[in-house]
């Protein structure tokens, strides 16, 4: 019987049997600070400090209005008062590594860059990924309810032919979210492009992100 | 040092599926089908296009509506099915309760024949049907959609979330099925036999 658009609902003339492999899944690693409280508001203080002395380096590409010290001040995980933050940095990034099965005994891991970003109601960050680098990270220092999630898309989001939905699946979502909590440590691959809802939340949202190479 | 493990967890985000049948009937496909494919190479030439860095016979440009030939009708229902399946299962919505089969054409690997990476536009869901595969043929390679990324890390051994590419030996008989956008190839094929497959896209 040729198949024609006529034919509906065509019936299997045999008993099949099938699998459906996951390929190429991209891995988010999610770590909640084991001391987050604690940490958080010890980083909270200096934080402030830093915002006093540091004018906003927004980059004028950025879209968006957010606070940002990623072109004045990006080494802050060398601040000795940062000194357990960026130890515990150091602990998510290897872990990660790990995970990627990455040569970490050979080479030097080790962060490049550290900034903070402050997002005031209505903030947000345009999607973007980290050139020049294996890791990307975010640790969630002050997290409000219902602030901006932290949006992951797909490296396939730009294709131009897309089927309707039925359902939304992990096959076919093109864009992931995730809702932060204080002291949440979120790592990634730096190629993987990421952007940031608008916060919603009349509360700051303070992230200090990094870049990490070997 | 602090074990972070207890305190960790991962999404897994955009896998990309490839939905792999095994038809139970593939000897009788395989005995009624390759006098018909020998039959249509006979008079069909290879339409390979010009761009292609690989060598190969492929019907594609030039004799790629097989499944409205009777001689394919059954593999072209079982195809029709599968693909049904695999378009529910990654929750496509089927305006007509139907994928239908837009494209179906002949490749014939010879000694030294391979595919270059490649996509199929125009269509929804692709798919390969093993028709003929002796041991040793070549692998079909699926690449990640991160593997054009320009910074390339050495692993230490491969796992689910470093490989950038998997290949798969062709067993005769499998369907496998996936999405249209999902950059695949074929190895050099480098034995005496041919491997011979189905190809086909479709649309919803």
């Amino acid at each position: 019987m040729p198949l024609t658009p006529n034919n509906r609902e065509p019936a299997s003339p045999v008993k099949i049997e099938r699998v459906v492999e996951d390929l190429f899944k991209v891995p988010i690693q999610l770590t909640r600070a084991p001391n987050s409280n604690k940490l958080c508001d010890s980083m909270i203080q200096e934080l402030d400090q830093i915002r006093t002395e540091t004018p906003n380096g927004k980059p004028n590409s950025w879209a968006c209005d957010v606070y940002t010290t990623i072109s004045n001040n990006c080494n802050l995980h060398e601040r000795p008062a940062f000194r357990e933050f960026t130890d515990f940095l150091m602990e998510g990034l290897n872990k990660f590594g790990e995970t990627m099965a990455y040569p970490l005994a050979e080479n030097n891991l080790r962060i490049t860059q550290c900034w903070v970003n402050i997002y005031q109601h209505g903030m947000s960050q345009e999607i973007h990924n980290h050139a020049n680098h294996i890791m990307t990270g975010v640790y969630y220092v002050k997290a409000p309810p219902n602030c901006s999630k932290i949006l992951f898309h797909s490296y396939q989001a730009d294709t131009m032919i897309r089927p309707p939905l039925e359902r939304d699946t992990p096959y076919n979502n093109v864009v992931a979210s995730y809702s932060p909590q204080p002291g949440d440590l979120v790592i990634f691959d730096s190629s993987l492009r990421h952007s940031v809802q608008v916060n919603a939340s009349e509360g700051e949202r303070i992230s200090v992100s990094f870049n990490a190479t070997m | 040092m602090i074990d972070l493990t207890p305190h960790t967890k991962y999404l897994e985000l955009f896998p990309c599926p490839v939905q792999i049948s095994n038809v139970p009937d593939h000897n009788d496909i395989k005995k009624n089908l390759l006098p018909a494919v020998d039959l249509i190479r006979s008079s069909t030439p290879n339409s390979r296009p010009n761009e292609w860095a690989c060598s190969l016979y492929t019907t594609m440009e030039n004799n790629n509506e097989l499944h409205m030939l009777p001689e394919f009708a059954h593999l072209s229902q079982i195809i029709a099915c599968e693909l049904i399946e695999f378009a529910k299962y990654i929750g496509v919505y089927l305006p007509n309760d139907n994928v239908f089969i837009k494209n179906m054409w002949i490749n014939v690997f010879e000694k030294n024949c391979s595919t270059d990476v490649h996509v199929n536009p125009n269509s929804l869901f692709s798919g390969i049907y093993i028709l003929k595969a002796p041991k040793g043929s070549a692998k079909i390679v699926f690449d990640s959609p991160s593997s054009e990324k320009m910074i390339s890390v050495p692993v230490l051994e491969d796992n689910q979330y470093n490989m950038e590419n998997v290949a798969y030996n062709p067993i005769e008989g499998q369907l496998m099925i996936f999405n249209s956008n999902f950059r695949h190839r074929d190895n050099l094929h480098t034995i005496d036999q041919s491997k011979i497959t189905l190809n086909f896209t479709a649309v919803i």
